[in-house]
């Protein structure tokens, strides 16, 4: 293994396999693997493998967050008040309804199509700003359109700094590793 | 078109010489010949760009093209071919999913082809030169087929002839002899309406033409076949080097010149060519494969493997035993010796009915024994139908190839210089001068039909 760094970018949450996979396919390569992703609307798909650092952007973006203020911490806050009095069974009541129809409901119907709209996604500022200082790849591996923007911020970064850009690939079989190695 | 002048021709030809593609000498010949016979040919081909990220350009290919003929390369849009992130225009590094869309919707709306942006550049340049000084005729070969909808553009805007050069099939697959689009493809729409008003639609073979002539009845008497020809000015072969009946001693030398794919019965010739050996007369013969393996990586194709991998690590060589030699791809300038160190040529060739192949026009002119390994029925035939060293099983039943190389060794072995006089006499032919006359012919005929019409 090599002290290298790979930053495997899956915005769009769309090859969840594939993803997998390839974060698989470097683990004797790589000393560290990072994943972007971004779980506002992404479908299930299997498990990262162990070792594999997830970011999410969707964490990191304030509409995520203003969404969690407004359907979980404000009313989590009310209800925990609640709780202390003698009402606490009719209210454990309401808030598993309240989870399980409005909350679900309002994220669903609400909140991610706002996520879906680009004009309402940062990714790629909210990436620069708090993933890339945190990295410093040596490959970069877009797996699907939506990463795209996200990459092209980091190869600007690095030209804004004069810096070697790191190598980027669509894939870790075209990237000219050896991964003879990988566990795989 | 004025009187006196020279009649002025646009050619539009995707694949021009420096272009390596496979196509490209039909191109070349037709420019070459249109302008020794009297026409000023303007060509309008790929961007350089294009060329060069598919490979060296062929400079001496470059050097054959008769230098009256004007080459113009009008832009072509590098979506589809770029993949380098720091290349991407601002519109599609920022949006890269609307970017794909509008792609995706430009080949689903307004043309099938990722090469459409060619054919709207194409038109452009043609309209200005046109406005400069007219065109009286266009030429379209195809493919890529946006210079089909360039061609009908044209002649939309301008009035202006064309003729449209089916030098590949568009909407019928070739091997499997069935439309290659569904029936609401845009295609359909497309091919309709470019043969509905051409003044001359060419094909390579009498099956192709047929086939054509069938969907669209009403331009069946404007079609015309124009098979491809050798180029003798290309290919200078020394018919009599080293025959094998000179040294009835040594091992004959089969070989295929081409590159092997995933649709040609490539199983079926090395097993026939397995049992061949087995003949006293074949004894030691080897199978020279010149060519790429065209599909090799994402092949699950066992004998495929074997003919790549060459030994194993115990020492054995299954592909060797079997006789079977891979030599690699062969420049142009090569192919000639090849031609000449061969004994036996193997036409191996995918489909049947509809194909076929630019490479037989060659091996004929090398005056060799041909053993044909396809599906019975190959549109090749009408070529080779008279040629006197043609040994076909017309099947692909094992045993019966192996017959068939059997007696092409065997003649190979026997042949006498009549024989190649004879095999000579055929493929002259073929060459191309002789197989473009007819469509010249035809070009003047729409220029002379326009003329009377005023």
């Amino acid at each position: 293994m090599t002290g290298m760094q790979v930053l495997f970018l899956a915005v769009g949450s769309i090859r969840r396999n594939a993803l997998s996979m390839e974060t698989a396919a470097v683990t004797g390569v790589a000393a560290r693997r990072m994943v972007v992703i971004d779980s506002a609307g992404a479908r299930k798909g299997p498990k990262l493998p162990e070792g594999v650092e997830a970011i999410d952007i969707a964490r990191l973006d304030p509409l995520m967050r203003i969404e969690q203020l407004l359907l979980y911490r404000g009313p989590g806050f009310l209800a925990s008040l609640l709780r202390r009095g003698p009402l606490r069974r009719p209210v454990r009541r309401m808030w598993r309804a309240y989870e399980r129809r409005v909350t679900r409901w309002v994220h669903r119907e609400l909140f991610v199509p706002l996520y879906r709209k680009w004009i309402f996604r940062t990714g790629p500022r909210l990436v620069e700003r708090k993933v890339l200082p945190r990295v410093s790849p040596d490959l970069v591996v877009v797996m699907d359109l939506n990463s795209i923007p996200v990459a092209v911020r980091v190869l600007d970064r690095y030209a804004a700094r004069g810096e070697p850009a790191p190598e980027v690939a669509y894939s870790v079989q075209y990237a000219g590793l050896d991964l003879s190695a990988s566990a795989g | 078109m004025g009187t006196g002048r020279q009649p002025r021709v646009l050619y539009l030809s995707f694949y021009f010489p420096p272009s390596r593609a496979s196509g490209v000498y039909r191109a070349r010949a037709t420019a070459n010949y249109l302008a020794k016979h009297g026409w000023d040919v303007t060509v309008l081909a790929a961007p350089m760009w294009f060329l060069q990220e598919a490979g060296a350009p062929d400079e001496e290919l470059a050097a054959t093209v008769d230098e009256r003929i004007r080459v113009e390369r009008p832009a072509l849009h590098r979506y589809q071919w770029t993949h380098d992130l720091r290349s991407f225009s601002r519109f599609r590094a920022n949006l890269p999913v609307l970017a794909q869309r509008g792609f995706r919707w430009s080949l689903e709306h307004l043309f099938p082809e990722s090469y459409g942006t060619w054919g709207i550049a194409a038109l452009a340049r043609a309209l200005r030169r046109h406005a400069r000084q007219r065109f009286d005729l266009v030429l379209a070969t195809g493919n890529p087929f946006a210079s089909f909808a360039t061609a009908w553009l044209f002649h939309r805007l301008t009035g202006v002839p064309y003729v449209v050069d089916y030098r590949d099939s568009w909407t019928l697959n070739l091997f499997t002899d069935s439309p290659a689009f569904p029936k609401s493809h845009p295609a359909w729409w497309w091919e309709r309406r470019i043969i509905r008003d051409a003044g001359a639609t060419v094909f390579v073979n009498e099956a192709l033409r047929g086939w054509h002539a069938e969907r669209y009845p009403a331009a069946a008497d404007r079609m015309m076949v124009v098979p491809n020809g050798w180029d003798p000015d290309l290919l200078h072969i020394d018919v009599s080097a080293d025959p094998a009946s000179a040294d009835r001693g040594r091992p004959l030398s089969f070989g295929y010149l081409g590159t092997v794919t995933r649709n040609q019965p490539v199983a079926e010739m090395i097993e026939a060519f397995r049992r061949a050996r087995s003949h006293p007369d074949l004894r030691g013969a080897e199978l020279n494969i010149h060519g790429h393996l065209g599909f090799f990586r994402s092949s699950p194709h066992a004998l495929l493997e074997m003919l790549a991998s060459g030994p194993a690590p115990d020492g054995s060589d299954p592909a060797a035993e079997a006789g079977l030699r891979l030599r690699g791809p062969v420049s142009k300038t090569d192919v000639a010796s090849v031609y000449e160190h061969t004994d036996v040529l193997v036409f191996l060739a995918a489909g049947a009915r509809y194909v076929t192949s630019g490479k037989i026009f060659e091996y004929m002119a090398s005056a060799r024994p041909i053993v044909s390994v396809h599906a019975p029925g190959i549109a090749a035939g009408e070529v080779l139908a008279g040629y006197p060293l043609w040994f076909n099983a017309d099947s692909l039943d094992v045993d019966e190839v192996a017959d068939s190389m059997v007696s092409a060794g065997k003649a190979a072995r026997d042949l006498t210089a009549e024989q190649r006089v004879q095999a000579c006499r055929h493929a002259e032919g073929y060459t191309r001068d002789l197989l473009m006359a007819p469509l010249e012919e035809r070009m003047r005929s729409l220029l002379r039909r326009r003329a009377v019409r005023g």
